[in-house]
């Protein structure tokens, strides 16, 4: 009771270490992979965002904080391999409960979307070229919302100058006689008007940030592999909503846990910890694409579940959790053999 | 030192070394094999380039190999055999493990603030070298078909500076030559005497005898009339000069029919050379060029005007110089604003020798003058400001066409030809220039960080460095190996895992450095009554807390085993 109570404590100290920058990492990268521009957004956005995500932000710190504890876990003192993932179990209910207790009464918590609020500062440094591809782009202010912007082409070499503009947002209209920068956010583009003639339009993917932490090579095919997995993991899920919804979700994510958690367990090695957390990293690392081809297989499989009625959308999440107990027999077998 | 601190030390440093050599490598092979095939027809050159290009990847992954070579130390090295003493304590290891620490990071900082931009100076100059020589040699191929010998000599000669050991080039050089000494044009150039600059009246003296005994009187009278300017009482001289003008008066009278227009070509020529001593040479090189195109004949206006031009070639330029360097690779489609608030854009920069040359160069007046776009063929740089021009020839400008006529940038052409390569610019500014530049450059419209973020920027860069090695390495030390030797397959995952970790954390802490630095406009804004704080002091508190935390809990680890 001991070792659980601690345990519980553990995961939930490294869970409220992670959240904040676990939070404003996938935060960052989110709006970076929608091409809204992140060096300028603002507080007030950043905080929009990161409530927007809260869901993968919360599992991903819940998950790290899970993994990186049994990691690091004396196993002197796991008298089960079974009992180790109560804790995470326990958090994830407490989790769970939250999430519900703020969505499933009669009056919910209002944690509705909002979108990010964009201005011309978001994308455009003033009085510098902002470089964006062959175009480069200069905003001098005129007067009170009023802007002389340079647009130079380097395709063709062209150099117009749009004076007293005025700068707008989604909905707004080319007016005749009047120049105007408008930020389309549906169509993600940014377009500039001479009258109501279009001299330049620039997708919101000419802002994305590179060479970063945020938007590296290994990290891309990471999150790649992942979109993949979940679309397909959703292919066959896409007519499930409310309870069976959330139900299939948590299921999977508790699959993801009883099959991290015994690996990590292996990997920890209980004379050298630093090995746990380089585990740790392989597995996360790895998982998505083992779910991937696992559920290719699994999916191949005709009429699987059928026996679970209305429930057999589990079918695919089930096998994971399956797979897990095997994991789990397997090591404590292993184990047991080598005497730890 | 103890024998522990030897060995540590000894293992610190082997361990870095190691690692950089090892990170030299790959990035030599990987650099060579990225290399443009263009690129490789000069061998030394681009072995020079991929040398550079190599040093520069090591160098940028310093901080990472060193903050992996810790958690290595940590983790594992320091729990071998060598350490495993009755008289091993933490302090034995951790203490030259910090002080080797510091010395790296003074490392870091210097190979990022001075040699990294010089080598990526380096590195331009020689991808310069390469367009240029590869440029050459297919333009020289093609002026050698069109059978334009003389112009293909010139042109492989450029290409002979930077590689004299293309035997190619030589055997056309040496075909090229033998086409003109056929068509005995190399012997009429041959008869041309260079312009003659010496200001010793004994050479001109000299020059003008032996011109007169030649009977080339106009040249004789050149020579004498510049002997004269410095040495008045010679009275050889004088004499020479007055037989000279004797001669040349019974010729004058056949190129020049009338007595009147005799009159006027003597007084034209005065009032030039008048101009001339007065250093007046606009004025000067209309009279000259004028009385030349008249009389071409009279060698002596000839070499007056190579005078004159060789003067105004120090303050102007004529159109030709520009049409001959057209063919050399060049810098397109630059922008940017100069002192006169001008909004300048040109098509192509041809960068040669140290000079600049302009093509197609368009000027539009910034917000609040009056509105206008004045288009220029060519322009070059000279002494602080770009030349422009539509005209051939030298043409005095009035005052007021002066600010029109001449582009006053705030940073040399040697920066300019950076536009749209913000990145690039950014790698070769040292600290110095980083500190001199960043407000000129910004004037000019990069988009460049002021003094302040630039030095945020780097206080994080070294910060990360200290922050994480020290951390990781106290986890490391915490969670250590007890084995005398780790398990193999572990020890491999953790070799293939550890340094990317380590790669993605520094970013990952330079990421957030530049969080902070975005936070400081909030700080500001908070505590605007104490008229802010400067950035790179708010950074460097902030950093400074990180490392306070970091040195406690490193130094705070024991030799204990948990």
């Amino acid at each position: 009771m001991r070792f659980l109570s601690r345990t519980v404590l553990k995961i939930a100290v490294l869970f409220i270490v992670l959240i904040v920058p676990v939070g404003l990492y996938i935060a960052f990268f989110t709006l970076n992979q929608r091409n809204i521009p992140i060096w300028n957004l603002g507080i007030r956005n950043l905080l929009i965002t990161v409530r927007n995500l809260s869901l993968p932000i919360i599992t991903v710190s819940f998950l790290l904080s899970t993994l990186f504890t049994v990691s690091l876990i004396d196993k002197m003192k796991v008298r089960s391999l079974f009992l180790l993932h109560f804790p995470a179990l326990i958090i994830g209910a407490i989790l769970l409960l939250i999430f519900y207790g703020t969505r499933a009464k009669e009056e919910p918590l209002q944690i509705k979307e909002q979108a990010v609020r964009l201005g011309y500062l978001s994308f455009f440094k003033e009085d510098v070229f902002n470089d964006l591809g062959k175009k480069k782009v200069l905003i001098k202010t005129e007067s009170d919302n009023l802007y002389t912007i340079y647009i130079y082409d380097g395709s063709t070499g062209g150099l117009t100058i749009l004076s007293k503009t005025s700068i707008g947002t989604g909905t707004r209209t080319a007016e005749k006689g009047r120049n105007s920068m408008i930020i389309e956010r549906d169509a993600k583009q940014i377009e500039f008007f001479s009258g109501r003639k279009s001299v330049l339009t620039l997708p919101f993917s000419d802002f994305q940030k590179k060479e970063n932490s945020i938007n590296n090579p290994a990290l891309r095919l990471y999150v790649q592999q992942v979109r993949k997995t979940i679309t397909a993991i959703r292919s066959n899920t896409t007519h499930l909503r409310g309870i069976d919804l959330s139900l299939f979700i948590s299921v999977f994510f508790l699959s993801v846990l009883m099959i991290s958690i015994p690996l990590t367990y292996a990997m920890n090695d209980g004379g050298w910890g630093f090995s746990g957390i380089t585990g740790v990293i392989l597995i996360l690392f790895l998982i998505p694409f083992f779910y991937g081809y696992m559920l290719k297989i699994v999916q191949g499989i005709s009429m699987g579940g059928s026996f679970l009625g209305r429930y057999s959308y589990l079918f695919p999440a089930l096998v994971f959790c399956g797979i897990g107990i095997i994991l789990d027999i397997f090591i404590k077998v292993r184990g047991m053999k080598k005497g730890i | 030192m103890n024998k522990t601190t030897k060995h540590a030390l000894q293992f610190l440093i082997a361990g870095f070394l190691i690692a950089l050599i090892c990170a030299f490598i790959f990035f030599f092979f990987y650099d060579s094999r990225q290399m443009n095939e263009e690129y490789r027809q000069i061998k030394s050159l681009a072995r020079a380039l991929v040398l550079r290009e190599s040093i520069i990847h090591t160098l940028k992954t310093l901080p990472s190999i060193v903050i992996f070579l810790y958690v290595l130390c940590f983790s594992v090295l320091f729990t071998l055999k060598p350490f495993q003493t009755d008289d091993f304590t933490y302090g034995s290891v951790a203490h030259p493990a910090y002080i080797l620490l510091i010395l790296l990071l003074i490392f870091i900082i210097s190979s990022s603030l001075l040699i990294i931009p010089r080598l990526t100076k380096e590195k331009a100059e020689i991808n310069q070298k390469l367009r240029v020589a590869r440029e050459a040699k297919s333009y020289a191929r093609e002026l050698y078909t069109e059978g334009r010998y003389t112009k293909t000599l010139s042109v492989i000669d450029i290409y002979l500076q930077i590689d004299d050991s293309d035997q190619e080039m030589i055997n056309l050089y040496n075909k090229t030559v033998k086409f003109i000494e056929e068509s005995a044009s190399i012997a009429a150039r041959g008869k041309k005497e260079a312009p003659v600059t010496g200001k010793s009246a004994e050479t001109s003296l000299e020059k003008g005898k032996r011109a007169y005994e030649n009977e080339d009187y106009y040249t004789a009278l050149f020579y004498f009339e510049r002997a004269l300017d410095l040495h008045r009482d010679n009275e050889e001289l004088k004499e020479l000069y007055r037989r000279t003008k004797a001669r040349i008066a019974g010729s004058l009278g056949r190129i020049t029919r009338e007595e009147e227009q005799k009159k006027r070509l003597i007084e034209q020529k005065e009032r030039a050379i008048a101009y001339l001593k007065k250093e007046q040479y606009y004025e000067a090189y209309e009279i000259f060029s004028s009385l030349h195109k008249k009389y071409p004949e009279m060698k002596d206006l000839s070499l007056y005007l190579d005078t004159v031009t060789a003067e105004l070639k120090k303050v102007d330029f004529v159109a030709f110089e520009l049409r001959e360097a057209e063919w050399l690779p060049s810098v397109g489609n630059l922008v940017f604003i100069d002192r006169n608030g001008y909004v300048n854009t040109v098509e192509r920069v041809v960068p040669f020798m140290g000079n600049f040359y302009f093509y197609t160069i368009k000027r539009s007046k910034m917000p609040g003058l009056k509105p206008s776009v004045v288009s220029w063929k060519y322009g070059k740089w000279l002494d602080g400001s770009i030349r422009l021009k539509n005209e051939e020839g030298f043409k005095k400008l009035a005052e007021k066409e002066r600010e029109r006529s001449y582009i006053v940038p705030f940073v040399e052409p040697g920066y300019l030809v950076y536009t749209g390569q913000r990145d690039t610019l950014l790698a070769m500014l040292n600290v110095y220039e980083r500190f001199s530049l960043a407000a000129k450059l910004r004037e000019t419209g990069f988009d460049i960080q002021n003094t302040g973020h630039y030095i945020a920027a780097t206080l994080g860069q070294l910060f990360s460095v200290y922050v994480l090695s020290l951390f990781l390495s106290a986890l490391a030390w915490a969670k250590r190996s007890i084995y005398e030797f780790p398990p193999l397959i572990k020890l491999f995952l953790f070799v293939l895992v550890v340094p990317l970790l380590c790669h993605f954390l520094h970013l990952l802490y330079v990421d957030m450095n530049s969080l902070f630095m975005y936070s400081h406009r909030y700080f500001a804004r908070l505590f605007s009554g104490t008229s802010g704080m400067n950035i790179a002091v708010f950074i460097g508190i902030i950093n400074g807390v990180f490392a306070v935390i970091a040195t406690l809990y490193f130094l705070s680890q024991s030799s204990r085993v948990e």
